[in-house]
Formats: structure tokens, C-alpha cells, sequence
């Protein structure tokens, strides 16, 4: 896994997996234990 | 105590039993995750990708779904050799025998004054898990902190449930073992010891400084008040629970207990597990990569351990926290009784310290800030900590300890 700092230099420059993976686990956590579960829906896409 | 400092063997340390519980759910948890990520990997980068709005989206090519499961894979892996590493390490901690001073049933007053002569301090754990936590590890321990700036800390052990307790509730838990206790250091010192209670004992000790006006001071450390509030799955939760009903779920707990005699602790590692489904597996990817002779992987074993080592509940105790407390709100509204009145913070009369931790998901702010609310006068100190951190950590001495150390000096 990578530091802060690597990982905001490594999205600048390319989203490569494991920064994909850091983001995608740090955002699972937020949504756990912060919330909101559930994403808002986007205007005029699915279900609203 | 004693740290061994040993090489780790191929083999699951003799000693070590447990593992992180549910494990099924930690694996599981991890895997159904880093199948959601490949399958979205394709459109990382676009606009209106379901980020948490806290995260700073990344614009760009999106990384290949093979990249991606191939990261993924090895993140796998490292959870597995994470978890081997731990159950290979050959620390075990070695407590030193303190000496009793007092029993009843499974619960007893050890002290860890160290014989200092200072003014007592008796400290109440949570009923979860055991009261090691406070004395984990010689450079990490709460209790020996305390007694080294002349404080002298009597430990409330619970001990696990037995014959004599499996009918109480926690009402009965203060009224048998925390008074009695209380009450047996003030005959034995001459004046009543001041409170300090971490998790759920901080609630039980503010209970009692409520309902039984005298002590000198009460510090409660990640202790919950407040139920009502809350976000993310920990509060989704206890909306589906309550929408199930207080009685449903009062009956699933009386099963529970007609099957096992006591509600396992297995439960509560579930309920804690759903808190945050990931944390188990990140933190033992972190883990993979320590050096396994070096501190931070020691105290990593050491809280790992303690957290295999769970407690079962009495099941009228397990109904109160789970029915009264976290569904019904009964604490907050007043609704809930000890020593035969009402508890409310508000006729806590003695100076109090409430200790907070902004990363505790245990009892967050929004659960435990509260208690410093309602008490007149309170100081409410909040630590950039979590639940346990607030105990164990580097940070902890800084942040917490030394200010609870000064609070309480200032009350002698």
C-alpha cells in the first residue's frame, strides 16, 4: 500500500491498480463508517 | 512483565489461540470488495464514478481490470500472510501477579499502586473484553503510567462470568461488584477512590457517580452515552435492529443464552466486524510488512491477542447494552436505572474529564461526546485516536494519559 504522498503523486499521473485499490478501499471506509452508504444517485442516470 | 523477543517460527506459536474473529466474515468481507473493485476498475476515471465525496477523484486513464486483480490478488495474500505472521509470533505476554484485594464472585481489586501510598484511583473496565488492555504491554500500560507519577490505580477485574453472575444485568453489575468495590477501597483508605473507566466501564463508573454522589472525580475514556445518533453502517444497523423491535431482539439474546448459558463473545466480534468490514484485512496487510522482531509488530501481536481473548456476557447484561442501551436509547433519555433512580449525568457533582477519540468507532464522539455535555462542568478532551488507540498507542501517552495523569493529580 502507498503513503499519502505517493498516492496523490501517483494519481496525478496515472491511476495505476494499487492506487485504484487504496482509493477504492479508503472510500469502502469512508462510506462504513461515515456514510453515506449508498452513493447519491447522478441526475437523469438509474434510479432517482 | 516480560516481552520474549524471539525469531518467528514456522509453526502457530503454542501459546496463541483465537484468531481475528469471524474470520469468514474478514475474509469474505475483503474478497466480495476486491471483486467490486475490478469489476468498476473500467471507469475509474470518470466523471460520476460512486467515490465517497471525501475522496479526491482521480481523472485519468483507468487502470486495466487485469492490474487490478492482479493487485488485488497479492493484497489477498498478504491478509493470509499477515494473519500467519501473527499466529507464528512467539511474543506472549507475561503479566506480573498483582495482589487482590479484594473479591466477589469472579470480579476482584487488583492493585497496581506498586504500594506508592497515593491517592487510590479505581479503574473500570469494559465487560467485552478483558481488563488486559490496561496493562498490555510495559510500555504501553495505562495502569503502571498511573502508579509511576504516584497515583495508585486499583484495577475492577470482571473476570469472566460464573455461576454468580450469569442472571446479572448491569444494573446488578454496579450494584454487586462496582459499589461493593468502591465502597471496600473508601473503608480501606479512609475516602472515596476517584473513577476512571475506559469503554463501557466509563458508562457503568459515570452510572455510579450519577445515581451515588461522593467520589472525588470521575474520568470516562471512549465511554458511550448516546445512541440515538451516529452514521455509516454502525447506525444503519441499530435502525434495522430497531425496526426489527426491542422484543425480537430480546428474544434472538435469550436464545442465545438458553443455548450457550452466556452471550458469546463471538457476537460482539461480529457486531464489531460490520463496523468497518475492511479494517481487519488492511490492518493485517499493514502487518505482513513489518518487521516481525520490532516493536510495533510486538504491540500489533499484543493487541491482537487481546482482542482473540473476547469475554462472554451474562445475558441480562448483554440485553441492557444491546436492547436498553444501543436500541432503546435508554441511557440518554433517562430511562434507564441504577441504584433504583434514574441516571442522569446531570447530578454528577464531582469535577469530570470525558475523554473522546475523533477516529473511535467504537463510541464516537457523537455517542460518547454527550456525557461531557451533560455533566456540569465537565472537561470534555478530544483525542485524534481511535478506541483503542486512546489506550495503546504512541500517541495515547501524549494525548490522553497525560492529561487524565494531571486531571487526576489535581484531585489530590
Amino acid at each position: 500500500m502507498l503513503a499519502d504522498d505517493e498516492k496523490a503523486e501517483k494519481v496525478e499521473d496515472a491511476l495505476t491498480a494499487a492506487a485504484y485499490l487504496d482509493l477504492w478501499e479508503e472510500s469502502m471506509r469512508l462510506r462504513c463508517t461515515k456514510g453515506p452508504l449508498v452513493p447519491a444517485p447522478v441526475p437523469g442516470k438509474g434510479r432517482e | 512483565m516480560k516481552a520474549m523477543r524471539e525469531a518467528p517460527t514456522a509453526e502457530a506459536a503454542a501459546h496463541r489461540r483465537g484468531h481475528p474473529a469471524p474470520l469468514v466474515f474478514h475474509l469474505g468481507a475483503a474478497l466480495a470488495a476486491y471483486q467490486g473493485a475490478v469489476a468498476a476498475a473500467p471507469a475509474a476515471g470518470s466523471p460520476g464514478f460512486p467515490w465517497h465525496p471525501d475522496i479526491d477523484a482521480p481523472t485519468g486513464p483507468s487502470p486495466l481490470p487485469h492490474d487490478v486483480a492482479k493487485e488485488a490478488l497479492h493484497r489477498l495474500a498478504q491478509i493470509g500472510e499477515g494473519i500467519r505472521a501473527w499466529q507464528q509470533h512467539p511474543y506472549r505476554r507475561e503479566a506480573a501477579a498483582r495482589p487482590v484485594l479484594w473479591q466477589s464472585g469472579a470480579s476482584r481489586l487488583l492493585d497496581f499502586s506498586n504500594g506508592n501510598g497515593g491517592p487510590v484511583v479505581l479503574v473500570v473496565p469494559s465487560l467485552i473484553n478483558t481488563a488486559d488492555v490496561l496493562d498490555l504491554t510495559p510500555e504501553t500500560s495505562f495502569l503502571e503510567t498511573l502508579a509511576a507519577v504516584g497515583l495508585a490505580p486499583v484495577l475492577l477485574d470482571w473476570g469472566a462470568p460464573g455461576f454468580a453472575e450469569a442472571a446479572f444485568d448491569l444494573d446488578r453489575y454496579i450494584t454487586a461488584r462496582l459499589l461493593p468495590a468502591w465502597s471496600f477501597l473508601e473503608g480501606r483508605g479512609g475516602r472515596r477512590p476517584a473513577l476512571l473507566g475506559y469503554c463501557m466501564g466509563g458508562t457503568l463508573a459515570a452510572a455510579l457517580a450519577a445515581a451515588l454522589p461522593g467520589a472525588p472525580g470521575l474520568v470516562a475514556i471512549g465511554a458511550p452515552w448516546a445512541f440515538g445518533g451516529g452514521a455509516g453502517l454502525a447506525a444503519d444497523l441499530r435502525a434495522g435492529a430497531r425496526q426489527m423491535g426491542a422484543a425480537r431482539l430480546g428474544s434472538l439474546i435469550e436464545g442465545t443464552v438458553q443455548a450457550f448459558g452466556l452471550v458469546p463473545s463471538a457476537l460482539f466480534e461480529q457486531l464489531f466486524a460490520m463496523i468497518d468490514p475492511m479494517q481487519v484485512a488492511r490492518k493485517f496487510q499493514r502487518f505482513a510488512t513489518l518487521d516481525p522482531g520490532g516493536s510495533r509488530a510486538e504491540r500489533f501481536v499484543a493487541v491482537e491477542d487481546w482482542l482473540a481473548d473476547g469475554r462472554a456476557m451474562a445475558g441480562p447484561a448483554a440485553h441492557d447494552l444491546l436492547v436498553r442501551w444501543h436500541l432503546e436509547d435508554a441511557l440518554a433519555l433517562g430511562h434507564w436505572d441504577c441504584l433504583g433512580r434514574s441516571v442522569r449525568p446531570e447530578a454528577i457533582q464531582c469535577p469530570a474529564l470525558i475523554v473522546t477519540g475523533r477516529r473511535d468507532h467504537i463510541a464516537p464522539p457523537v455517542m460518547a461526546g454527550p456525557l461531557a455535555q451533560r455533566i456540569p462542568g465537565a472537561v470534555h478532551l478530544e483525542a485524534d485516536l481511535g478506541h483503542v488507540g486512546m489506550i495503546i498507542s504512541r500517541k495515547a501517552r501524549a494525548d490522553v494519559i497525560e492529561p487524565v495523569v494531571a486531571f487526576l493529580s489535581a484531585l489530590a
